[in-house]
């Protein structure tokens, strides 16, 4: 055989099996949970949904999550919120103090087209409106540079919805079907998405070692129930989490230097009655669940506690960060702060006028004229990073946009929370994790005011 | 459509090779020719198909008139000579670049100077029109001057509408590419091309998806986001773009001669290390050696001939505008102008300095050269001016110092002279590997060898065949955004 062929015949192989390993591999691990093989997102999004919180859910694609819980929904519900990461932190005790049944839809970057789409998921897939919705309207919703595209996700959804705020006409949900196949299985062969996986695949890896052991309740129907010899031989650590996952939590005395320490994770802590700890345990014939036994499991874990190190989603969708962001220093929020303001000033780049206000505005109309009440709530910015934004006036934006969603919601009589501007709820810069993301005080302070 | 996308790669490069070689195979000749013609067509149509009348029409212009320049025996009267249909033929390719990529500067610079309110056209920018354009330019002198002759409308539009070397260039000569289209032992498969051709399109491929994009993310923030540049962003924001540029103009070349030789057909090299020069002379015998060429025949050498003797002093004068010329031809902006503005002056001091014969170190040379050519870039590169003077006085300002946090530990008494620490590639969203990355790209420039030597030492071993695998399957897995090459806009 020809010599040239036959190193293009080897070279070519190469690369073709190079090719096809990585895709195999982006397949099976799948972090995301793009191509639903491991269809651990949607047992998250099962857990969730069945009222269960969970803790460990990073890294994922924010829009498919929705999606995956709003086809799982067990309730009919009442009041559901929509916005950014400046609206996760909106809880249901905080919306109202009755017995409703509420969701926090918001994701990452949301822009408007994200709030479409996640009405028209509900539309498409349930047949109904929630009879309110929170719209939580950041300041760049309007800025057509804002860089926000991540809603394609979603697109179906949004188009759906779309034909229902216009009428028909806009008839591309065969076009959209094919949009959203051929953004799925481009996965297979993103440079980001390999990167994601190779990531999920190490950090799942570690996981299992000793250096990291598994955190507590994992996703597990197996059980075990320990001796009192047995549990002698744990650790405090090993002791702490069985004490967690047994839901005697409260029997837990801590001692040492750590032990009033709000930055360190309960199971990091020293146990100050150990024996009496082990007698507990020893004698409560509840079950102790079992470290999972399958690696896959790991991606996610069920917690019934706030009380844990990790990214948490409660079962209202409301968020809790890791102890790392937390419980961070004020004096790190004020760094934070002014970093934002200074050097990233998210999704406010060109940003000159109002873009998008006419869609904006039919959808509000639609959901009004299907009798759904609308609430706009505006996150505040920490007042350091508010100050900052508006010593220049480059971003005088922030003030027309409030402005221009105050005179909306008067003149279509919706109710408005909140604001831009943190001074008008005399916020302070510990009320807030960073320039942008306030705390469960800020949302309480703006949802229930004081009389 | 992109050389560096899924549809070129997997569609349109496999199938027109092979029914190109299938219909000379089957000795269908002609049909190949208007195969390759229709699928070069095709691929300029991809973007838009809007501007395809007017490459077919400036095609079929410039045939006629080179036709009736070459056969001008029956045009000897005076008001239809030679030299009125070459006329004829400049005005138009000259008028139909400024048309459409001057217009609107004209009007602007109009407006400004004398308080008119012209409206502006908002015209948009024909692909490869400069390229197109100086290739025919070229074409028509040439058979002015009796060294191209075409008769066959075919072959013509093969040599300017050839897809590797459309959009881009290199700009190629008649005389250097009809040949090749003509030489019978071409238009058989030969699959050392093939092979060679495959390895210097992944080199090219790797070049500007890995290299030349990444860069680009550090230069588009410092150019169009950061409202600021500490004095290390700046510097990195213009090497950033000093590579990016590079990697990403070289890149498109050789993926356009592994293209063309998957064809059996040479294109001439472009490029030839230029960040090693050691000089701006030797720096424009090595950076886009086409265009270099181009304008020392066809505008230098007219001028200098137009002059009624020649003097050192007029060679100058002669070189400025030229290079004035030819940043104007890069666009429609005062920043090309100032740029080549700046390298018109570097050439005359270089010429002056070899005149003395004063011998320089060569590594303060390369110094001096490459400086020079780093803070150039910022003009060519920056939309206003504004964007400019904001990268280049923060290159030279002691005023915003900031280093790694890690030195603050190691050198805390910096801070009495004001130097800060902390994050200090922020503004351009700099990443951990960014330092990394431009020692990388020097490494890459000064001491590897280039991809035309890597071409002409070619051979058929393990080593090639990894690079070429290597280069291949990490692009392939970088191929998913959107990114076009940076001359496609000039």
């Amino acid at each position: 055989m020809n010599k040239n062929i036959r190193w293009l015949q080897y070279s070519i192989g190469l690369i073709l099996l190079i090719i096809s390993l990585i895709c195999i591999f982006n397949y099976k691990v799948d972090s995301s949970g793009v191509f639903g093989h491991s269809n651990y997102l949607s047992k998250a999004a099962r857990a969730l949904t069945s009222g269960k919180m969970i803790a460990g859910l990073q890294n994922i694609d924010d829009r498919l999550f929705q999606d995956l819980i709003i086809k799982n929904l067990q309730v009919r519900n009442d009041v559901i919120a929509i916005g950014s990461s400046t609206t996760m932190h909106l809880r249901k005790g905080v919306v109202s103090k009755d017995r409703i049944n509420f969701f926090n839809h918001s994701v990452n970057g949301a822009s408007l087209e994200d709030y479409i789409a996640i009405v028209g998921a509900y539309e498409s897939i349930h047949g109904y409106l929630p009879s309110t919705i929170i719209l939580g309207v950041d300041s760049w919703v309007f800025n057509k540079n804002s860089g926000q595209g991540r809603w394609v996700g979603l697109k179906k959804y949004y188009d759906y919805e779309l034909d229902k705020i216009y009428g028909k006409g806009l008839d591309s949900s065969s076009n959209s079907k094919f949009t959203i196949n051929a953004i799925k299985w481009k996965q297979l062969i993103n440079f980001e998405y390999t990167v994601s996986n190779i990531k999920f695949f190490i950090r799942t890896l570690l996981k299992n070692d000793d250096i990291n052991p598994p955190l507590p309740l994992k996703e597990s129907k197996s059980v075990e129930v320990l001796t009192k010899s047995e549990l002698e031989k744990l650790s405090d650590r090993e002791l702490i989490l069985k004490a967690i996952n047994s839901g005697i939590a409260n029997k837990i005395e801590f001692g040492g230097i750590k032990a009033l320490d709000p930055t360190v994770p309960s199971y990091e802590k020293e146990v100050a009655n150990r024996e009496e700890l082990i007698e507990v345990l020893a004698e409560s014939s509840v079950s102790i669940l079992a470290p999972p036994l399958m690696v896959n499991d790991l991606k996610f874990y069920i917690v019934d506690t706030t009380d844990t190190d990790d990214f948490i989603r409660a079962d209202d969708g409301s968020i809790y960060y890791p102890n790392k962001i937390r419980y961070k220093s004020n004096d790190k929020v004020k760094v934070d702060a002014v970093a934002f303001a200074k050097y990233n000033p998210y999704s406010l780049g060109k940003y000159d006028n109002l873009n998008n206000i006419k869609l904006f505005e039919d959808f509000v109309r639609y959901l009004q004229l299907n009798k759904v009440d609308v609430t706009l709530f505006l996150p505040p910015y920490n007042p350091i990073t508010y100050d900052l934004l508006l010593e220049s006036n480059k971003y005088n934006i922030i003030l027309t946009a409030e402005k221009y969603l105050i005179n909306f919601a008067k003149l279509n009589d919706l109710d408005l929370k909140g604001s831009y501007n943190p001074h008008k709820y005399e916020f302070s810069n510990e009320d807030f994790f960073d320039g942008v993301h306030g705390r469960d005080r800020v949302f309480k302070k703006i949802f229930q005011p004081v009389l | 459509m992109l050389f560096n996308s899924y549809g070129f790669i997997f569609a349109f490069l496999p199938i027109s090779f092979f029914i190109y070689f299938y219909l000379n195979h089957k000795r269908l000749g002609i049909l190949a020719k208007i195969w390759l013609v229709f699928a070069s067509l095709f691929f300029y149509s991809w973007w838009n198909i809007v501007y395809l009348p007017l490459i077919l029409i400036s095609v079929l212009f410039n045939y006629l008139i080179a036709s009736c320049i070459i056969s001008s025996i029956k045009l000897n009267d005076k008001y239809f000579s030679k030299k009125i249909l070459l006329q004829i033929g400049l005005v138009f390719n000259i008028g139909l670049l400024a048309y459409f990529k001057y217009a609107d500067f004209f009007i602007s610079n109009t407006n400004s100077l004398i308080n008119t309110d012209i409206t502006l056209l908002y015209l948009t920018l024909p692909l490869a029109i400069s390229f197109f354009t100086l290739q025919q330019i070229a074409f028509l002198v040439d058979s002015y001057e009796g060294l191209a002759k075409e008769k066959n409308f075919l072959d013509y539009t093969i040599f300017v509408t050839f897809f590797p070397q459309l959009i881009a260039g290199p700009i190629v000569h008649h005389k250097e590419m009809m040949p090749q289209f003509r030489n019978i032992r071409n238009k058989l498969k030969n699959y050392n091309n093939v092979a060679m051709g495959l390895f210097i399109f992944s080199i090219g491929l790797f070049k500007k998806v890995v290299i030349a994009d990444t860069f680009a993310i550090w230069a588009t923030s410092g150019f169009d986001t950061a409202t600021s540049l500490n004095l290390l962003e700046a510097w990195f924001t213009s090497l950033s773009y000093t590579f990016q540029l590079y990697f990403d103009f070289s890149g498109y070349t050789d993926m356009a001669i592994g293209a063309a030789l998957l064809f059996n057909i040479k294109l001439p090299v472009n490029f030839n290390s230029p960040y090693r020069a050691t000089g701006i002379i030797d720096f424009w015998k090595r950076w886009h050696i086409t265009l270099s060429n181009f304008i020392t025949v066809y505008i230098y050498t007219p001028l200098v001939r137009s002059f009624d003797q020649l003097t050192f002093y007029k060679a100058m004068i002669a070189t400025f505008v030229t290079f004035l010329i030819a940043g104007l031809w890069h666009g429609s902006s005062w920043m090309f102008v100032i740029f080549g503005g700046l390298h018109g002056i570097a050439l005359v001091v270089n010429n002056y300095w070899k005149k003395t014969k004063i011998k320089i170190n060569k590594v303060l040379a390369w110094f001096i050269t490459f400086n020079f050519i780093n803070i150039t870039m910022v003009f060519f590169r920056a939309n206003e001016f504004e964007d400019a003077t904001k990268v280049l006085s923060s290159m030279f300002s002691l005023d915003n110092i900031m280093l790694p946090s890690l030195l603050g530990r190691l050198m805390p008494f910096l801070n009495n002279y004001g130097v800060e620490f902390g994050q200090f590639t922020q503004n351009i969203e700099g990443r951990s590997f960014t330092f990394a990355f431009l020692v990388f790209g020097f490494i890459m420039v000064l001491f590897f060898e280039n991809s035309t030597k890597k071409l002409s030492n070619f051979k058929l071993n393990f080593t090639n065949s990894f690079i070429f695998v290597m280069a291949f399957s990490i692009s392939f897995y970088k191929l998913s955004g959107y990114s076009e090459f940076l001359y496609f806009r000039f």
